[in-house]
């Protein structure tokens, strides 16, 4: 039954999962040696998994019933994961920033009211941005104030130099660690784009992407990011350059048919691959409601696609484990 | 005698009421809310919605509608996140997603010790509540024509559009403060142009020919919700009482648009 399960899954992700027009065969998962971390919806909220890349071993690493944890993301080492936890429901929902072990143990508060976080690649600074109203909650991803670094060895944190600093989600950090890159939406004066943010200046400037949710790739060299709901996009990317994103060098590495969403991408830490999450018109926000929403990986080289995970229930927000855990 | 004496008297009096109903419902007022929102009071009554084809009658209850579409000083007075590309005081609320325009609603409820209209889950609209919310596709049109039966409010003169409507030949590319142009008769600004403004009703091009004639709210399930009034963006083609538009931009913040905004209506009583 689980096989005849597993066959269907992948005869309808085939039908869907369309590159250039042509459905691409899966990729075999089993040769790939990384695990993921994701959020699940399960017993009425949201829990955090880890599951090797063909979908095998599958474990919970939090199990609470009335509280949510979600976005998960891994440190460099791959010893520690950053989430956000959520507690309380509707307008009165309160959204706080915490770090446990690899294994789930150890769960520790960071920062309340706070969101959207990413590791610095060093590991020593967890990047994050507040909540803006405290008079009622929103899932909006871009209901953000200011931008703010942890400091994992003292505990302090710092606000960055700029102030003026609004509505930023999705936060990923350069690899070489000098800037932050982020989606604006209605802020600083922007309607909706994508932006690098020196870390340790306070200048910011546009990428020249259009979309959301820019990911770089390990190495630095190239980002991927969701131009739309339907499809994500590859380009190389520099950042010393006044134009970071050429138009010439974007490509379109992968588009679904109407009715299906992909979210979420992740390179994995060889570079060859991506996990993103898939599934049919749903909420891509950390919280929002995704029924049949799975975990699925891309080759890079190949725009061969496979599913991770094929329960569907709400899988999002993959992260890779980096090999040294 | 006196049985005639009491049929006259009878007569007088049901006159009388009818009257002063007739009185009430054509009055038109200003007035300010709670938290100080100037909206206007429109009477109850029936109206030609569409044109063309589509043409039918509809009869609706009396309602209140916010004078102004919906500031960011607005949204500031709530403490609610303001997205507009924008940015300034005056100047409507832009990039907002259905679902949102429908959360200040709920909020400004709250505020004014008023029962929310809005399922937070669902978004249902429960009309018997005595909060704020989006106005029906037809409370729209009623209030956009103020009384009127031609193309526009002002008439059917295209030249007249810059006096009453923020639009592409006068936008210099942005939304304007509320209420830069001049108003409908009902009092009503921005009716056309400056943001196209979402309507409570789910969108359906074919809804009219079932539609029921009074209080009409919409199709029960779609995609996409109605807008209505065109937009600073706009050209002068786009505008026109009757002209419907839709967007999906309901709950996705990838697709939210510096055209779109709102304003809130609530019961009359």
């Amino acid at each position: 039954m689980k096989n005849k399960y597993t066959i269907l899954a992948i005869l309808m992700f085939s039908s869907v999962m369309l590159t250039a027009g042509e459905n691409k065969p899966a990729i075999n998962l089993s040769a790939i040696k990384y695990r993921l971390v994701y959020e699940t919806f399960d017993n009425g909220s949201f829990d955090i998994c880890i599951i090797n890349a063909d979908g095998t071993g599958k474990k919970k690493l939090t199990n609470t019933k009335n509280v949510h944890e979600m976005h998960p993301k891994v440190s460099p080492d791959g010893k520690l994961i950053s989430y956000l936890q959520d507690t309380g429901e509707g307008r009165d929902r309160k959204r706080d920033l915490y770090v446990m072990n690899i294994d789930g143990s150890g769960k520790k508060l960071i920062s309340k009211d706070s969101r959207e976080q990413c590791w610095s690649p060093d590991g020593k600074f967890i990047a994050f941005v507040k909540s803006e109203s405290t008079r009622r909650f929103s899932l909006e991803s871009w209901s953000t104030k200011g931008l703010f670094f942890y400091n994992m060895e003292t505990g302090q944190v710092r606000e960055h130099a700029n102030k003026t600093l609004e509505h930023l989600y999705s936060l990923g950090w350069s690899p070489d660690g000098k800037y932050v890159t982020a989606t604006v939406l209605g802020g600083m004066g922007l309607k909706h784009t994508n932006i690098g943010i020196e870390v340790n200046g306070s200048r910011y400037f546009k990428l020249n992407v259009t979309g959301c949710r820019p990911e770089f790739s390990p190495d630095g060299s190239r980002i991927g990011w969701g131009r739309t709901d339907f499809e994500f996009n590859i380009a190389k990317i520099n950042m010393n350059r006044s134009v970071p994103v050429l138009d010439k060098d974007k490509i379109n590495f992968l588009h679904v048919t109407k009715g299906y969403e992909v979210y979420h991408l992740d390179w994995s830490p060889d570079g060859k691959y991506i996990a993103f999450s898939f599934g049919p018109d749903g909420e891509q926000h950390v919280g929002g409601t995704a029924k049949g929403w799975n975990i699925c990986i891309a080759e890079i080289a190949t725009g061969k696609s496979a599913y991770v995970t094929t329960d569907g229930n709400q899988n999002k927000e993959p992260d890779w484990i980096p090999a040294g855990e | 005698m006196k049985k005639i004496i009491t049929i006259l008297s009878i007569t007088a009096v049901i006159l009388a009421v009818l009257s002063c109903g007739k009185k009430s419902d054509t009055t038109v007022k200003e007035i300010k809310t709670g938290s100080g929102i100037e909206m206007v009071s429109l009477p109850g009554g029936e109206f030609t919605m569409g044109e063309g084809a589509d043409a039918h009658q509809v009869k609706l209850s009396p309602f209140l509608i916010d004078k102004y579409e919906v500031t960011q000083e607005m949204f500031k007075q709530i403490e609610l996140p303001n997205p507009s590309h924008f940015k300034g005081d005056k100047n409507p609320v832009e990039m907002i997603a259905w679902v949102n325009a429908a959360v200040y609603c709920n909020e400004r409820s709250l505020e004014e010790g008023l029962v929310p209209c809005y399922n937070e889950d669902t978004w249902e609209c429960n009309f018997d509540a005595n909060g704020y919310r989006l106005p029906t596709e037809a409370e729209w049109e009623y209030a956009a024509r103020a009384g009127s039966k031609e193309k526009y409010f002002f008439g059917n003169d295209q030249k007249n559009m810059k006096n009453y409507v923020i639009y592409s030949r006068n936008s210099s590319g942005k939304t304007a403060p509320a209420g830069s142009r001049k108003p409908n008769a009902w009092g009503l600004y921005d009716m056309y142009g400056n943001v196209a403004e979402w309507c409570n009703d789910i969108y359906s091009a074919d809804y009219y020919k079932s539609s029921p004639s009074t209080d009409p709210r919409g199709p029960k399930e779609g995609k996409e919700r109605v807008l209505r009034g065109g937009s600073w963006n706009d050209s002068e083609e786009s505008f026109g009482s009757a002209v419907r538009a839709m967007d999906g931009s309901i709950n996705d913040a990838c697709i939210l648009r510096d055209t779109i905004g709102f304003r809130a209506v609530r019961r009359a009583d």
